[in-house]
């Protein structure tokens, strides 16, 4: 019985022989398998910021991947999610450039420790609406006087841990259940 | 300049073999972070403002070139 709400996040290793689309189309099918469903016939059209799968229309996904790590959230409503390896960068200047006024403050006020979780949490919110990043990144702010906000207009912002070294957060209009299927372990060859 | 850009990529995102038909998303699988962090180092390197608007018109490391080149941004001596 499906679920409104229920997120499902299915985690694989990125590979340089596998396209994201490829990932995409074998994360389908495993989504299917998990939830018992019987398998329509699909096309994935478009990755991008809100991958279209034609075929299947009550089911929203969202994509994402850094470092070793790419996964796609799935539900049967619009869905945001976004990783990202804590790396090397020109953090004060990407966020004084790309962020909100107040996130940026806050961020300089504690040493930029949790700029990455800033980074995902306005990805996944923007994924979700459909959106990619443009002008408007630096209009919203997804923290206030107390930090890291749980919601925005009207969304569920969720930082999820996954592993040391990444931040990730995931944006939905309603959360009531996330499952995480991790393959990586699972993993034998890579899809051709 | 293909090697100038290519030093830059190679640094922020370990990734080599760039030519000027390599598309940041669709050849490198590049994330958005990635390229934000490429166009913040370019930035930097060029002592130039990318509009944000602008960023997600260069797909491929000829837009950047054709970019530069519109704006009028020229490389310092040091990088000619």
């Amino acid at each position: 019985m499906k679920k409104r709400g229920r997120i499902d996040i299915i985690v694989y290793t990125v590979s340089a022989d596998v396209s994201s689309r490829k990932r995409l189309i074998e994360a389908v099918k495993e989504y299917y398998a998990i939830r018992g469903i019987r398998q329509k016939d699909f096309v994935v059209d478009r990755i991008s910021a809100k991958p279209k799968i034609k075929g299947i229309d009550s089911l929203e996904c969202s994509v994402s991947h850094s470092g070793t790590i790419w996964l796609c959230a799935f539900s049967e409503i619009p869905v945001g999610i976004d990783i990202e390896k804590e790396k090397e960068a020109n953090i004060p200047g990407i966020s004084g450039r790309f962020f909100h006024a107040d996130e940026n403050e806050w961020l300089k006020e504690n040493g930029y420790k949790d700029f990455f979780s800033v980074w995902t949490a306005k990805e996944s919110y923007v994924k979700c609406l459909g959106k990619g990043i443009t002008d408007g990144f630096d209009e919203f702010s997804v923290v206030d006087r107390n930090g890291l906000m749980g919601n925005i207009n009207g969304m569920e912002l969720r930082h999820i841990y996954l592993e040391e070294g990444y931040r990730m957060c995931l944006c939905t209009e309603k959360i009531e259940e996330i499952f995480i299927h991790d393959k990586r372990m699972s993993e034998k060859e890579p899809c051709k | 300049m293909l090697e100038i850009i290519e030093s830059i990529i190679y640094k922020i995102t370990g990734k080599k073999n760039i030519t000027y038909d390599t598309d940041f998303i669709k050849d490198l699988e590049l994330n958005s972070f990635d390229i934000i962090n490429i166009i913040a180092a370019f930035e930097d390197h060029f002592d130039v403002t990318i509009p944000t608007r602008d960023v997600w018109q260069l797909h491929q490391v000829n837009d950047v070139l054709k970019y530069m080149a519109e704006k009028g941004i020229a490389l310092p001596e040091s990088m000619t």
